[in-house]
């Protein structure tokens, strides 16, 4: 590994579109994270934001969003993921910042 | 000083040990390890006046070396040995008179009778001092009284003892005693010499040493103005009296009765010597306390957590009562921005209203960071420029080099600082501009603003800020606070007692009920604090956070946690090697006594010391304590009515406390004079037949125990 470049794992990103309810599928290592974009519902955003955080202590991601369509909620979700990058970028910064990342033990 | 009167330097009969033969040279140097200050030449039957010569010029300077034998009496068929000491000055006329008298006789078998001795030794200044009682061979009763009755001047006959304690007994039996070592081998001479018997008068010559024998009361007092004393007019009591008192730099022992006044003048005596701004109090063993003595229950105790490197966390806990969530921006807001069509021409031609905000927090701190590091690497080139000590280290060039690469590191750091300032600043106002922008488009067109952020930052820094925090504060609630350890004192075969003190904080398992807290916040708001913030911890990161700190502020009490020293718990108590031991009364008052003599002060005020003591204590440790102390010149004024503390310790001052019908006296003396005098009247009593009144319950009682204590032979 050279020192100083920083590995970042491209996680997916996809939109299910239901009849009742269409939702942001954020698929990190072994869960989804769903937002919900027909409604609001700020508990759930917190939870999936807190399972964000958890998986950012272990490993430095963006997501990538994969849609074929190009409806309002492609728009949506591209800003939405857009930003949603940066600021995993500039908090992934700041948890190493305070040591609150977790260290992978070297396997022998 | 010590003095030796029996000491062999030569191996003179058959029976002697060879170890007795010392040379001039290690003579000198055992001696003067030794606090021994007069030693009597004795050998059996001999006196070599070429090795006395030479011995007095070789340690004559540290030691008066006095001139003497051992010599084998017999009358009749009885046998013992006597010593005979002579004044040093007529050393050569002693060697001639016992080559006279030994003559041809072989030293192993010649022996002397008693009027013989005496009427060839008359015209001596000498002094006898007979082998006596366990003492072998021993002279009888009747030999020595032959021998008292004979020579010029009785007092000039001494009876030897074995060691102090047969010496103690023969001389409160009123028999006039002392010992020596008689040394065997002089490989243990420097030991021995600590068993031998201490002057408390310090002796300048032979001569000097007879008239304390005789008693000279004109010798004694002018040995005793030697001692530094004062003198005190004390009015210690509610009538008018006045007691008018001189204290030495000694032992003053304050004796009598019981209600004689003795605590109010020993009272009075501390006041005088305070009011002269000598700090001095009396110890009263009875009111003193060893719990309170070492604040046992921690009443004054003074603790800072922080003075044992632990944080007190004061931010951190203030932090925690004013926790609030932070909103994350709603889904709805994306989808109503995207949703409507912007229809203003002008409005969808402005490209701001697509640039999205960035984050202002993250460019400020790192221009913070680059300030912060540019002040340290400055304070660091003021360091090299002014610390004379780096002046005087370095050479010119190495200085030059350090300023030199110094002032570029500083020339860099500030050209990064000021990148740093004007993105800080660019990163403002852009997100001010798309904010003014966006809500004008939003004004004019009715349409909605693009949000700038998901608020995932926002929330997530107030997690991190939290869950830092609450770190901190475990980190210090974790941390051992190493034992407090002072020493009490020795309990002899029971080991060493210490004060231990046991600071813990608090962590949620704690529920000791011998520990207390250390602030004024109580032990259930403490435990209680620190399970709901290690709750509050285990739920950062989840929906459920602020219920946890919603939980954590309601706690009763919880306002007086401030810091983490209102979580500390401590408890104290004695222990002997780390094991709670709690002392006994006794126990504690030997202690007491023992510190209070170990204390460096200049005047020991002491009341009753004696009490709940053993006597075995007292004599073994408090006697020679308060010896050392005297002789150090510091002034111990003893209100007492033991006989070991009064009679042993051999006061320069014993002041005695009497009241007949109407009146109250005191009397002043000392037992070297062996009297008491009253100040008012002039009367003048036996020290020794009232100390053993007053001390010992009396002649007959003390006489019963002697005769009892007698007919065990050491």
């Amino acid at each position: 590994m050279v020192k100083g470049v920083k590995f970042m794992e491209i996680l997916k990103a996809n939109i299910v579109r239901n009849a009742e309810t269409t939702k942001l599928l954020l698929s990190i290592r072994d869960k989804n994270l769903e937002i919900v974009l027909t409604s609001d519902n700020p508990i759930v955003v917190k939870q999936a934001f807190n399972e964000l955080i958890m998986e950012l202590k272990k490993y430095e991601f963006n997501f990538v969003l994969e849609d074929d369509r190009e409806d309002l909620y492609t728009l949506v979700c591209q800003e939405y993921i857009n930003q949603l990058n940066n600021e995993l970028t500039t908090i992934r910064d700041e948890l190493v910042e305070h040591g609150l990342v977790e260290t992978k033990v070297a396997e022998a | 000083m010590k003095i030796d009167i029996h000491a062999h330097t030569k191996k003179t009969k058959t029976g002697d040990a060879a170890t007795r033969n010392i040379d001039k040279e290690s003579f000198s140097n055992i001696i003067r390890e030794t606090d021994v200050k007069i030693l009597a030449i004795t050998n059996h039957n001999h006196f070599d006046l070429s090795q006395y010569n030479d011995f007095v010029d070789i340690a004559g300077d540290y030691c008066d070396i006095w001139p003497g034998v051992e010599l084998d009496i017999k009358e009749e068929e009885r046998k013992g040995h006597l010593i005979v000491i002579v004044n040093p000055k007529e050393s050569d006329k002693f060697d001639k008179k016992l080559k006279e008298i030994i003559g041809t006789n072989a030293i192993e078998d010649y022996s002397i009778n008693i009027d013989s001795l005496v009427h060839e030794l008359s015209l001596f200044d000498a002094i006898y001092i007979p082998h006596y009682y366990v003492k072998k061979p021993a002279l009888s009763d009747e030999d020595i009284d032959k021998l008292t009755n004979l020579v010029s001047n009785r007092n000039r006959v001494i009876k030897e003892a074995t060691n102090s304690i047969s010496a103690g007994i023969y001389i409160s039996h009123g028999h006039k005693s002392i010992y020596g070592t008689d040394i065997h081998d002089w490989n243990e001479y420097i030991c021995e010499a600590e068993k031998l018997p201490e002057l408390r008068l310090p002796v300048e010559s032979f001569e000097h040493f007879c008239l304390l024998l005789d008693k000279d009361e004109p010798t004694i007092n002018t040995l005793l103005d030697h001692k530094k004393q004062e003198e005190f007019v004390l009015k210690p009591f509610k009538n008018d009296d006045s007691v008018n008192l001189s204290i030495y730099s000694d032992i003053n022992i304050l004796f009598g009765s019981k209600g004689t006044g003795k605590s109010d003048i020993l009272k009075a005596i501390a006041k005088q010597y305070n009011e002269k701004g000598m700090s001095a109090r009396v110890y009263h063993s009875s009111e003193e306390n060893l719990e309170d003595r070492f604040d046992i229950k921690g009443n004054n105790l003074v603790f800072e957590v922080t003075d044992t490197g632990v944080d007190n966390c004061i931010d951190e806990i203030s932090c925690l009562n004013k926790l609030k969530d932070v909103d994350v921006t709603n889904l709805s807001r994306y989808v109503n921005y995207y949703s409507t069509q912007v229809t203003n021409r002008k409005a969808r031609a402005l490209m701001v209203n697509k640039i999205t905000s960035e984050d202002t927090i993250s460019v400020k701190n790192k221009f913070i960071e680059s300030d912060k590091t540019l002040d340290q690497i400055i304070n660091f080139m003021d360091y090299v420029t002014e610390s004379n000590l780096l002046l005087s280290i370095l050479d010119d060039d190495l200085r030059d080099e350090l300023n030199d690469v110094l002032s570029k590191v500083i020339k860099v750091v500030e050209d990064e600082k000021e990148k740093l300032y004007i993105n800080s600043v660019t990163v403002k106002l852009l997100n001010q501009l798309i904010k003014v922008f966006g809500d004008e488009i939003a004004k004019k067109t009715g349409s909605p603003v693009k949000p700038s952020s998901t608020g995932f930052r926002d929330y997530t820094r107030n997690r991190i800020r939290i869950e830092c925090n609450i770190k901190k504060i475990i980190s210090s609630i974790e941390t051992d606070i190493p034992k407090l350890s002072e020493a009490v004192g020795n309990l002899g075969d029971k080991g060493k007692l210490d004060c231990l003190t046991e600071f813990i904080i608090q962590d949620g398992t704690i529920s000791d009920g011998a520990l207390s807290p250390i602030t004024k916040v109580k032990k259930t708001p403490q435990k209680e604090f620190v399970i709901a913030t290690k709750s509050v911890f285990s739920m950062i990161y989840t929906n459920k956070l602020f219920e946890a700190i919603t939980e954590l502020n309601s706690i009763n009490g919880i306002e007086a946690i401030v810091s983490i020293n209102d979580l500390v718990l401590f408890k104290k108590y004695f222990a002997i090697n780390g094991e709670f031991y709690k002392p006994s009364n006794g126990e504690s008052s030997m202690l007491l006594l023992h510190n209070e003599l170990l204390e460096e002060k200049d005047i020991y005020l002491l009341d009753e010391p004696e009490k709940s003591l053993g006597n075995d204590y007292i004599n073994d440790i408090i006697v020679p304590m308060l010896k050392l102390r005297a002789k150090m010149g510091k002034k111990l004024i003893i209100a007492t009515h033991d006989a070991n503390i009064a009679v042993r310790t051999l006061p320069y001052n014993s002041i005695y406390r009497m009241h007949d019908k109407d009146h109250y006296h005191t009397f002043i003396g000392n037992p070297f004079t062996n009297y008491l005098t009253c100040n008012e009247s002039g009367k003048k009593l036996d020290w020794k037949e009232i100390s053993m009144k007053t001390l010992e319950g009396g002649k007959e009682a003390f006489g019963e125990r002697g005769k009892i204590y007698g007919d065990f032979k050491s």
